[in-house]
């Protein structure tokens, strides 16, 4: 033993490492390759956990939730408060449509801030300050949404308006909550079904009498997932479940009170109510009555009026009549005294026509008398005798002269006129003259009896015209009356119509009163049927139901510890491979560097160098190469697995950058691991030859020998082979160890990129068949209201040139309960029987049909995690607290998300509510989904038009991340294959220097040499490369039933192209190495090699 | 008969740093068709590198090496390894053998790289190993396995056989009847076989002896009566 503490035995160790670095640095590459892919994958779980569980206890994630059917008062939360060990925060949250300003109005989860659990991680901003400031969803809005409004949409029920104490809220920060660790943000009842997001107000900015839930907090610091936190919330459930129930009672006591207070109330109200109503009723039915009187009045004058105005008719109508009986007498009076007068007149005039005649015929014979002169003559005699008389009458003296004379004249006119009248000419005259006298007097008499007609029908014509003028005046009179009556009728109708104006207005009247007393009185019948509902209510008032959830309820963490499970599961076989393939490199490498150093261990164990010393060396030799690998491999694996597989989960999980965890055991384990798989199997590799007595050990090691193998019992195949594809068969077969751990290795290799490209094809193949099989719609359409029969006929009709199938259904998130927890899933309900043309419903490529009433069609997925097969019953979250439960009809495989899909009548039958068609499904056979999608969304309320197409786009990004992993295996693969076939390789050529130094001296051009070296090699290559293909389907299946991802599952199906992919990967690393190891088969000197046997 | 090898001035320099290491130096000689050539000299003496290049199996830095109508120091790698193929036959000390071919398939390696072999089984038969052909090397005892080697070596019906200790492996009674066997193919087919060898008793089955110390030849002898190998005894 001292005599090893010398310089040149250590000099002599570093320079054989020196020599032979190659081998030393594919000992210190397996085992780095090993050690990092197993702490790395380790690692990653615990290094996810403990960044969970810092950021967990960092922002006091809750420990339970506590739950009430009547919702929680101010004394709930301080009477938690009070509870020892807790802390206990009340929270509102309430989901609302909001409006953030952009085309589509969202569905966000409002929360209120809390201090003491559930703290908000800013990622942007600040936190609110004052009532009307939010914090949003960091994962669903960028950070220049700072400083905008978000508005509580007027699509709100008005519960939901008042339930804010503002109408928008201004962004001031974006943050992370603990409260939703994963992508997941929960369903809503309200339109989409989807939570697009959270936002958190200050409980300021809410409006509102009790608290939706209790926040409680653990006090202390407890692990997530581990055994001692899941027994304390087990055993804090229990405690904090008692106290609930007992708040639960006290509320429900309260609630009663409240509730019969208020009704009393009510009925108060009621009564007033209802005596007002009687005493209007009374005072509208009085003014009714008293406008009826006044119309009854109105219509009696009126009447009478008209009768006046009758009579007044007839007595003009017989005035009339008079009137002209009056006219037609005066007629005929006046007639008559036209004949009368003409007949007087004529007479008169006839008779003055005779004396005319008579007179004519007088004076004619009176002037022929005259004409004669006789009558002058005699009448002046006669004067003259007059005249003389006269003159003699005067004379006093008859004997004067004068009288004398005058007597004597008088004497001769006497004479004279005796003599005239003694001729009779003078009484012919005379006669005549008392004829025309005669005739004058009848003159006189007929003038007389002229004058008399005249007078007399003068008078007559004066009585006459009188009469005229009376009957004038009483046409007149009559006329006047006429006019009368006829302004009399037309002031009656126009009274009339009043009237009748009146009638009507007091008819409408009274109705209207009649149908608002009616009403009123339905109105007062409702609120006293409410009322007695009210006391029927309260005694329905359900006992109080109250829930402690603890965070296994919450969907992100659970799904977490299922995510982080993955990687373990991946962990547990994946590294156990590279061990294995570690210590077989090692065996290998060291069996052979012992066996070349046979010669010189022999030496030193001649020299006097103790067993344990020549052994020590070797283990050095590999133990410190696999501390160095260990070392190297454990420090970058541990450091960038996490950080690849992080980067793959960042998709889901964001809130914190993983951070670099040292696990002491893991490392300790490592370590341990690696020096086994080197100095442990050198030492066994060792130990035989140090059993040999040095003088073996400096002779040459007996060759091995040839043996025939069994192929060489078939001559048929055998004889034709060359003599080299011979040698190679043998060579293979002789090395036994080799030949395992060569397709060991190399199939490890192959198996490795196989799994690793069949996970990408499992999820392509998912994407795929998701998207071309199963879910065949182009279009998700949403609809602000359900939909009626008629408006989906319209709506088809509006689009039919667009659309070629479109299929109305409803959609809601449910809940499934099961042992473990609760599943979600997306219930769709329809009794369109199109639905089969736009949702492929198979399994095992077999179509199902839609299920019949009474049964539900189940995702595959779904019902493995449920574990319930064909005709099992599902238990399904009606609400937040009650459950219903269904039979299942068929099960079809789906890839993403959970589906559940029934009929409008069972999904009636199961929650109570007619089928809401706020949905549809829709086919298009435009080239241009987008254009397709614009025109659809103008369509009536139609609120969102999703393109199928956006969807595949995102899962195809997400499944991208899995990539990282993928290739991350795939390189770790290929280091493996490459050291793998590298180092036996090498171990071949150095091994077999002399047999190919031989060859070449023989004659072997240089090609010849290589490819008699390197056929084993490809050989060896070709059956691993087939058992990795096998092993990698073998391998994947594994992988995928290890990895069990939330909505999502796999196909376990890998492309021929993966298979192809693999091999050729296999194929290249080997031939690389073949490339890099010709020149050292260059450099085999054939002088040298030939000389001794090593 | 014209001489087959002619070595004129041949040197071969090992650079090691500054140093220039001779291990031929200045070597000229002949040797003659269908002879038998020992060259013997104590160890380092240059014996196995002349060897070497007179197999083709290493270059010289200086002078011309003629084998036939060949020279040797010209020719490419390509044409050296087909030299090889076609022309020579090696005889190792340790025999070089493929382990995993049996002693018919290890002459048959070398009779399917050329176009008029000799059968194998004939040529196996010849060096009286008819019964043992299908025996894999480690199941021969060394003479056997150097039978199999010579073999192998005269299936391509060589013209030079080149013997590199051939019996340094051996026990005495079986090196003699390799040595025979060797003088045997030598004098029946008018075989130039040189054989490199430290023990000198060999000289006297040879016609031709060539001295050789610290890379130089010290003397080139022609003997005229060569005995058999039956007569030396060492």
């Amino acid at each position: 033993m001292v005599m090893i503490r010398n310089s040149a035995w250590h000099k002599n160790n570093l320079r054989e490492i020196k020599h032979t670095l190659e081998r030393y640095l594919a000992i210190m590459a397996i085992i780095a390759l090993g050690v990092g892919f197993f702490s790395g994958l380790k690692i990653t779980r615990t290094a996810m956990v403990k960044n969970l569980d810092t950021y967990v206890f960092d922002q006091k994630m809750y420990d339970f939730r506590l739950l009430s059917t009547l919702g929680l008062t101010k004394e709930d939360v301080q009477y938690f408060k009070e509870q020892e060990d807790i802390t206990a925060e009340g929270s509102i949250s309430m989901d609302f449509v909001a409006d953030i300003g952009t085309e589509n109005e969202v569905v966000l989860k409002a929360h209120s801030i809390t201090k003491e659990v559930n703290l908000l991680n800013i990622q942007y901003g600040r936190m609110p300050q004052v009532g009307n400031e939010c914090v949003l969803d960091s994962r669903a809005f960028p950070e220049d949404i700072l400083g905008s409004k978000i508005r509580i949409a007027s699509s709100n029920n008005e519960d939901t308006i008042d339930a804010f104490a503002y109408e928008e809220y201004t962004v001031v920060g974006i943050a992370d909550s603990v409260n939703y660790l994963n992508y997941d943000r929960g369903t809503t009842s309200l339109a989409g079904g989807v939570v697009h997001g959270f936002v958190y107000l200050p409980e300021d900015g809410f409006v509102a009498d009790y608290y939706t839930e209790i926040l409680v907090g653990l006090k202390g610091y407890n692990e997530v997932y581990s055994k001692e936190y899941k027994d304390l919330i087990t055993q804090k459930e229990k405690v904090l479940k008692e106290a609930l129930e007992v708040r639960g009672q006290l509320r429900h006591g309260e609630i009663v009170e409240q509730a019969e207070k208020d009704l009393l109330e009510a009925q108060k109200e009621y009564e007033k109510a209802y005596e007002e109503y009687l005493a209007e009723k009374a005072d509208a039915e009085k003014e009714l009555n008293q406008a009826l009187e006044e119309l009854e009045e109105a219509k009696r004058e009126i009447k009478k009026q008209e009768d006046r105005l009758k009579d007044a008719e007839s007595k003009l109508a017989r005035g009339e009549r008079e009137y002209h009986k009056s006219v037609r007498d005066w007629e005929k009076a006046f007639e008559e005294y036209e004949t009368s007068r003409a007949e007087t007149f004529a007479e008169l005039d006839s008779q003055q026509e005779e004396l005319q005649r008579g007179r004519a015929s007088v004076i004619s014979a009176m002037e022929g008398i005259e004409e004669s002169g006789v009558i002058d003559q005699h009448k002046r005699l006669k004067e003259t005798i007059l005249s003389l008389e006269a003159a003699l009458s005067q004379i006093s003296d008859p004997d004067s002269e004068e009288y004398i004379i005058i007597e004597g004249q008088l004497n001769q006119a006497k004479s004279a006129v005796a003599d005239i009248e003694a001729t009779g000419i003078i009484q012919q005259y005379t006669e005549l003259e008392k004829t025309l006298a005669q005739i004058e007097t009848s003159q006189k008499e007929l003038d007389r009896g002229r004058e008399e007609a005249n007078s007399k029908f003068s008078a007559a014509q004066a009585q006459l015209a009188e009469a005229k003028s009376k009957l004038d005046s009483a046409k007149v009179e009559l006329e006047k009356n006429k006019q009368d009556i006829l302004a009399g009728w037309d002031a009656l109708e126009k009274g009339k119509v009043e009237y009748e104006r009146g009638l009507k207005e007091y008819k409408d009247a009274k109705e209207e009163a009649e149908k608002a007393f009616a009403d009123a009185e339905k109105e007062l019948a409702e609120a006293q049927q409410e009322i007695n509902n009210g006391w029927k209510e309260i005694e329905d008032i359900p006992a109080v139901k109250v829930y402690v959830l603890n965070r296994n309820h919450n969907v992100g963490y659970t799904s977490f510890e299922n995510d982080s499970s993955i990687v373990d599961g991946i962990a547990k076989v994946l590294p156990m491979f590279f061990f294995l393939v570690a210590a077989l490199v090692c065996l290998t490498t060291m069996t052979r560097m012992v066996d070349e150093q046979r010669t010189q261990i022999g030496t030193l164990k001649a020299l006097g160098y103790s067993d344990g010393a020549i052994a020590r060396k070797y283990i050095f030799y590999s133990g410190s190469a696999a501390i160095i690998g260990c070392v190297v491999g454990y420090f970058l694996g541990t450091k960038y697995f996490p950080i690849a597989i992080w980067e793959a989960y960042s998709m889901m999980y964001d809130f914190s950058s993983i951070e670099y965890v040292f696990d002491v055991p893991l490392a300790v384990f490592s370590l341990g691991v690696s020096l086994f798989c080197s100095a442990g199997v050198t030492y066994i590799s060792c130990k035989s030859e140090l059993l040999q007595m040095p003088a073996q050990l400096i002779r040459p090691k007996a060759p091995k020998a040839g043996k025939r193998v069994l192929l060489e019992r078939i001559p048929v195949l055998w004889n034709r082979l060359g003599f080299l594809h011979k040698v190679s068969i043998r060579n293979i077969l002789r090395y036994k160890r080799r030949f395992f751990m060569t397709v060991l290795g190399i199939a490890g290799c192959t198996s490795l990129v196989v799994a690793a490209l069949g996970i990408g094809d499992s999820i392509r193949n998912v994407v795929n068949d998701q998207f071309d099989t199963i879910m065949v719609y182009d279009f998700s359409i949403s609809f602000s209201e359900a939909r009626s029969q008629e408006e989906r006929e319209d709506f088809i009709e509006e689009f039919g040139d667009i659309l070629s199938q479109c299929v109305f259904v409803s959609t809601d998130e449910k809940e499934v309960v099961y042992m473990d927890g609760i599943k979600k899933a997306t219930v769709v309900a329809t009794d369109d029987p199109n639905i089969s043309k736009v949702i492929g419903l198979y399994l095992d490529g077999i179509a199902l049909p839609y299920p019949s009433a009474g049964q539900i069609a189940i995702n595959d997925k779904l019902a493995q995690d449920l574990g319930v097969t064909l005709g099992d019953t599902i238990t399904i979250k009606k609400d937040e607290l009650e459950t219903v439960e269904v039979e299942i009809g068929s099960i079809f495989e789906n890839y993403m998300g959970n589906y559940l899909f029934m009929t409008g009548e069972t999904y009636e039958g199961l929650f109570g509510d007619e089928v809401q068609y706020t949905g549809a499904y829709a086919t298009t056979d435009e080239e241009d989904l987008y254009l397709a999608s614009a025109s659809l969304s103008k369509g009536k309320d139609v609120t969102n038009v999703a393109v199928l197409n956006d969807m595949r786009v995102m899962v195809d990004n997400m499944m991208k991340s899995l990539d990282y992993i993928i290739w991350l295996v795939i390189l770790c693969a290929c280091t493996l294959g490459f050291v793998v076939i590298y180092n036996l390789n090498n171990i071949n050529i150095t091994e077999r220097s002399r047999e190919i130094a031989t060859i070449k001296v023989l004659g072997f051009y240089a090609e010849e040499t290589k490819s008699y070296v390197f056929r084993e090699t490809i050989i060896l290559t070709i059956i691993a490369t087939l058992s990795g293909l096998i092993l990698g389907k073998l391998l994947h299946g594994f992988i995928i039933d290890q990895i069990n991802v939330e909505d999502f599952s796999f196909k376990e199906q890998i492309f021929a192209s993966s298979y192809l992919i693999a091999a050729l990967i296999t194929m290249m690393i080997t031939l690389l190495v073949n490339l890099i190891l010709n020149r050292k088969i260059d450099r085999i000197n054939m002088a040298e090699s030939l000389k001794y046997v090593e | 008969m014209g001489s087959f090898v002619k070595f004129e001035n041949v040197n071969k320099v090992y650079q090691t740093g500054y140093v220039e290491l001779f291990a031929l130096k200045d070597v000229s000689f002949e040797i003659e068709e269908g002879e038998i050539c020992v060259i013997v000299g104590q160890s380092g003496a240059g014996k196995t590198t002349l060897l070497n290049i007179l197999g083709g199996m290493d270059t010289l830095t200086s002078g011309r090496v003629v084998l036939g109508d060949k020279d040797i120091s010209v020719l490419s790698r390509h044409e050296m390894t087909r030299f090889r193929r076609e022309d020579i036959g090696f005889v190792f000390q340790f025999y070089n053998l493929i382990p995993n071919l049996t002693a018919l398939e290890n002459v048959e390696i070398v009779t399917q790289m050329i176009k008029n072999p000799l059968p194998s089984q004939k040529v196996l038969d010849s060096v009286g190993l008819g019964d043992r052909m299908h025996h894999f090397p480690a199941q021969l005892s060394g003479g056997e396995q150097q039978r199999v080697a010579i073999a192998r070596a005269l299936a391509k019906k060589p013209k030079l056989l080149l013997c590199d200790e051939p019996t340094g492996a051996l026990d005495y009674q079986t090196g003699r009847q390799i040595l025979k066997l060797l003088q045997d193919q030598s004098r029946e087919n008018g075989m130039l076989v040189v054989i490199v060898t430290h023990n000198s008793a060999l000289t006297a089955m040879a016609d031709r002896v060539i001295h050789m110390k610290s890379g130089t030849v010290v003397s080139v002898n022609k003997n005229h009566r060569a005995l058999s190998i039956e007569e030396i005894e060492w």
